[in-house]
């Protein structure tokens, strides 16, 4: 007897497959090596125009792309069947008293939401699920962009600031409010979109994707299954806190933040980080940790297997990264740490290969710095290179200079093909290194270089490190394992399905006592939707 | 004196440590927005939980932070509300300094380059000052049905292009003025079919003349469409050279040839046209380079056409609105029946026109410095943004209510003496006795009654046209179809009563009529707009 195929809705965040790095690496593994499960990729971007990354399996059923910025109709861009006629209709629906009275309501209960960062439970997700059905008949921008939905938000703010005020509090400005709001209505523009019923959701990050999980959750009693690479609130404190932001734009941004993954957290019926370092973070966050369950990122050590450096570059001890050009990878401090070891090795070559356009104007910066210590020959942004296992066996060791990690597959590939690293001790990489590479505190140049001197220094022991760290990586972190370990979850949330069905018919029925499901349903019966 | 050496405390010790941790983090992030935002910088730092448990004493990281999250707090500076009243001031003069006021002079020197030919050598790319009334007729009504046509086009082009560019969707420059370089292609070869169609049933003129005007109004419009993706992908230098460089085979026609100024013309115009395609063509398949692949999205061309349309409406309707009311003064005037004078519906009425290029001088200057106005006011309104705090709102909207009027009262003074300028300029040119042209042109009272409605009626025009730019640059293009539109009726009628009433050259009355009330309905929706600038701010997206 033929058994359905699995069904997942697939959740990424400006990563899968769209754009490169560890997670969308993570994502094409897990997709095409699983060919019986169904996927529904549902990718946020930053931009409607985007080109694919990755050729996609056919197991890859439907892309809905939910660009956040860049579009003037963002509903263009993922209900693709929608007639510009049936936008005017629904924008003619969204009139004043319908915001008033259905939106208004369950907005000034958002933004309390927002500014109290202790209220988590089952009502929250229920607002959720109600702002959703709303943005399912009525205009998301028009309801945004109104008058009265501007006027609210200035009120609850001020309350807000009101109350919170104290001496040494930075006075928002005006343009604080406009851009609050202006992050508000980006960020939930997934509310929008029409979630397709699966058999399970997968949120690849613990951020505005996993909107879709939650509302599939109330919806279809849908089992939800996060994945932590690094954790998303983590790096949204240091993105920021770093940035150029006032205090209370900040403030906003991270609570608004903080509200949506701690919702993911409490949804979830499995958090799968990549490494045990995240835990900490997750249970900070309100994950119970009876549901976390390490899954470790796994690579193929046929395909990323050892080779002897090309014979043009035998005698030039080469350090390679494979990265992307931000000030996450920390690439300004691998520079000034070549400029400590060619004190020591003047022929030494750094080659990191990464996207530059991630972020142009560090990638800018970098490239004046190796101008600025003369080390145009020692020091190469060699740009995005499709085909990496040919990458590490260029070089004699690798390298990794984040500031934050999840578990890097750029760690593991060197470490593959027996290239040992000099990484900074983040995330998950110690995890990974485990004693097989030099680990160094984030930000020490000193420590990097002389890292990377005594590797390159001494033959004997780069060459039985890496032997060994290839070892570790066929024992531990097979591509196999990884896929197995998710397979398996995938067949086990499957069958709780029916069960979290259920309950979920529960919560509708007290839904519909609830003056805000009422009007959706009505609304449904008198469309035969 | 006596020193005490003090051997620091373990404790001391450690609280040392904490305070320069806590600057270290300042340093980086300023004021902390939690402590758990402390804790994530504290990790990027290179500090771990055994550095917790084994150097401080604290259970985990999160305990750490909130300790030195309070320092923090203590340590950060604090920012009491201070009066930013000399800000505000200097938020104003510092805009006056540094606008460029006649940055917008580009926009107008391809018209300005045209009259210089025109006077220098007798023609231009498309007007001779040599054409008989028929020849006027035939050219002009081809170049206003130009305007009429390509100017909602023009407006879209404008709007497309400031959007896909502030949001570097490089993709959909190319894909957007192709498809509405194709539409308005479309439109204008249509439009000129029924135009020929229509002329055949109702004989407005004849045979020859309409082939001829239709030739000269489908070039020019591509014309108009060439320059305006040029304009928006920011290539000035193109758009202002080509134009002028066109001038060059009209003027090698004319002199070694006999072909006759329409050929000339027509080969100028189609030459620059050629040009300008590719060029453009060239632009956009640069700009698309930028991405390697399209993901399709699974729509149809059609659908996207649509979308297209749905999302430019608007702004369509508006461009094509205010070339209209432009232009409907003088086609009013032109077909006043009169036998004698009129042997077609429309014909060319040279006193009447003269007036109306005089008076059209001052507000060219106008234009450009509307340009650079608006430039000042973008500019203006996201720094006020930053420098007004949230309990300031209402005077905010007030700083730009105040702003506003100074501008309006700006330009009509200078609109004023623009026109006074314009004025002697050419009462003084009147004293050259020698040439024949300059002592026709103000043979007629005509001309004089025009320039002087006219001059005050484009100075209320530039009014409009003020508002309008601030209704684009806040997305509201509603707003200037609100005030257009009865503009055009009121154009019309009081254009038609007076024109037949009394003399066909008091069709300008129609044009005064209409610029007051554009004036009047943009001033009083821009006044309501400015009420509550920091919403429409907001909601400009």
């Amino acid at each position: 007897m033929e058994t359905k195929r699995i069904s997942v809705l697939f959740e990424t965040e400006g990563t899968y497959p769209f754009k490169g790095g560890g997670v969308s690496v993570w994502s094409d593994i897990l997709c095409r090596e699983l060919k019986d499960i169904d996927f529904y990729i549902l990718a946020i971007t930053g931009n409607p125009i985007v080109s694919l990354q990755y050729e996609l399996p056919t197991n890859i059923k439907k892309i809905i792309l939910i660009p956040l910025w860049g579009s003037e109709e963002p509903i263009n861009h993922f209900n693709s069947d929608n007639q510009p006629k049936d936008l005017l209709i629904r924008k003619r629906r969204t009139s004043l008293s319908v915001i008033k009275e259905k939106f208004i309501p369950l907005f000034k209960e958002l933004l309390n939401k927002i500014n109290k960062d202790d209220s988590y439970d089952l009502k929250t997700a229920i607002l959720i699920y109600n702002l959703y059905c709303y943005f399912q008949i009525y205009d998301y921008k028009t309801t945004f962009r109104s008058e009265i939905v501007w006027k609210i938000f200035k009120e609850e703010m001020t309350i807000f600031f009101n109350n919170k005020h104290d001496k040494n509090y930075e006075l928002p400005s005006l343009h604080d409010f406009t851009y609050s709001l202006r992050m508000l209505y980006h960020y939930l523009i997934p509310l929008s979109v029409g979630i397709p019923e699966t058999d399970i959701t997968h949120t690849s990050i613990a951020g505005f994707c996993g909107l879709a999980s939650i509302i599939s959750k109330i919806k279809y009693g849908t089992p939800m299954i996060v994945t932590d690479h690094g954790v998303f609130m983590r790096e949204r404190y240091i993105a920021v806190s770093t940035s150029d932001f006032n205090y209370f734009s900040k403030k906003f941004l991270i609570n608004l933040s903080t509200f949506i993954s701690k919702l993911c957290y409490l949804f979830a019926d499995q958090i799968s980080p990549v490494c045990n370092f995240n835990k900490k973070w997750e249970i900070l966050l309100g994950a119970q940790p009876e549901k976390i369950y390490t899954i470790y990122n796994g690579i193929n050590p046929d395909l990323f297997r050892p080779k002897n450096k090309p014979s043009k570059t035998t005698k030039i001890p080469t350090v390679i990264a494979v990265s992307h050009i931000m000030p996450l990878k920390d690439i300004k401090s691998m520079i000034y740490s070549c400029y400590l070891v060619r004190k020591k090795i003047p022929n030494v070559k750094y080659i990191v290969y990464g996207s530059m356009d991630v972020d142009i104007p560090y990638t800018r910066e970098c490239q004046k710095l190796i101008k600025r210590l003369k080390l145009e020959k020692n020091f190469s942004l060699a740009g995005f290179h499709a085909d990496k296992s040919q990458l590490y066996n260029t070089g004699d060791i690798g390298i990794l200079t984040s500031i934050s990690e999840g578990f890097p597959y750029t760690i593991l590939e060197s470490m593959s093909c027996a290239r040992p690293v000099v990484a900074t001790d983040v995330g998950g990489v110690k995890e990974a290194i485990n004693g097989y590479g030099i680990l160094v505190k984030p930000l020490d140049i000193k420590a990097i270089s002389e890292g990377v001197i005594t590797l390159l220094n001494d033959n004997k022991l780069r060459l039985e490190m890496g032997k060994l760290a290839r070892e570790r990586i066929l024992i531990n972190f097979r591509i196999s394992s990884t896929i197995n370990a998710y397979l398996e979850t995938y067949t086990r949330l499957k069958e709780t399905k029916k069960i979290i069905s259920k309950n979920t018919q529960n919560i509708q029925k007290k839904l519909v006592e609830d003056v805000g499901i009422c009007w959706y349903m009505d609304f449904r019966i008198k469309n035969n939707n | 004196m006596k020193h005490t050496t003090h051997k620091l405390t373990n404790y001391e010790t450690m609280y040392l440590e904490k305070i320069n941790i806590s600057k270290k983090i300042i340093g980086l992030i300023g004021r902390p927005v939690n402590s758990t935002a402390v804790s994530a910088m504290l990790e990027t730092l290179g500090y771990h939980e055994k550095d917790m448990i084994y150097k401080y004493g604290y259970k985990n990281i999160f305990e750490f932070s909130e300790a030195i999250y309070y320092i923090c707090l203590e340590l950060s500076d604090s920012k009491k509300e201070k009066d930013n009243t000399q800000t505000k001031k200097r938020l104003d003069r510092k805009y006056k300094k540094t606008s460029k006021y006649f940055y917008g002079i580009i926009y107008i020197i391809p018209v300005l380059g045209q009259i210089v030919a025109l006077f220098s050598l007798r023609y231009s790319l498309w007007i001779s000052l040599d054409f008989n009334e028929m020849q006027a007729t035939v050219v002009v009504f081809g170049t206003i049905l130009s305007f009429i046509v390509t100017g909602g086009f023009i407006q879209v082009f404008s709007k497309e292009g400031i959007f896909q560019v502030s949001h570097e969707n490089f993709y959909e420059i190319n894909d957007s003025a192709t498809l509405i370089y194709t539409i308005a292609s479309i439109f204008t070869l249509l439009i000129g079919l029924i135009v020929y169609f229509t002329n055949m049933i109702f004989n407005f003129f004849d045979p020859k003349m309409i082939i001829i005007s239709l030739l000269y109004y489908v070039s020019l419009s591509f014309l108009w469409l060439h320059i305006a993706i040029l304009f928006n992908m920011k290539h000035y230098l193109t758009g202002i050279i080509l134009p002028l460089l066109g001038i060059i085979p009209v003027h090698l026609i004319m002199i070694h040839t006999h072909w006759g100024i329409y050929t000339a013309h027509l080969i100028g115009l189609l030459s620059t046209n050629i040009l300008a395609l590719c060029y453009c063509y060239f632009i956009l398949k640069s700009v698309r380079k930028h991405k390697y692949s399209n993901f399709q999205i699974d729509t149809s061309p059609f659908l996207e056409l649509k979308y297209c349309i749905y999302k430019n409406f608007k702004y369509f309707l508006s461009g094509l609105a205010f070339y209209i009311f432009f232009c409907t003064d003088r086609l009013i005037s032109w077909s006043v029946h009169n036998s004698a004078t009129n042997p077609y519906f429309f014909w060319f009425k040279t006193e009447y026109e003269l007036g109306l290029v005089w008076a059209f001088l001052p507000l060219l200057v106008i234009i450009s410095f509307l340009e650079s106005l608006i430039q000042g006011f973008s500019a203006l309104i996201s720094k006020a943004q930053k420098i007004f705090i949230f309990k300031e709102i209402e005077e905010h909207n007030r700083f730009f209510m105040i702003y506003y009027v100074k501008h309006l009262c700006l330009i009509v003074i200078l609109g004023l003496a623009f026109i006074i300028f314009f004025y002697l300029l050419f009462e003084k040119l009147k004293q050259v006795e020698y040439i024949i042209e300059i002592q026709d042109f103000f043979k007629s009272p005509i001309t004089y009654f025009t320039f002087y409605i006219a001059s005050i009626s484009y100075l209320l025009l530039a009014i409009g046209l003020y508002n309008g730019l601030i209704f684009f640059t806040l997305a509201r293009p509603q707003f200037v179809i609100n005030a257009l539109i009865p503009a055009i009726v009121i154009n019309i009628l009081t254009g038609l009563f007076f024109s037949r009433w009394i003399s066909y050259e008091y069709g300008i009355i129609g044009l005064a009529f209409g610029a007051i009330t554009y004036a009047f309905l943009s001033t009083k929706n821009a006044w309501s707009l400015l009420k509550k600038i920091d919403y429409y701010y907001y909601a400009g997206f």
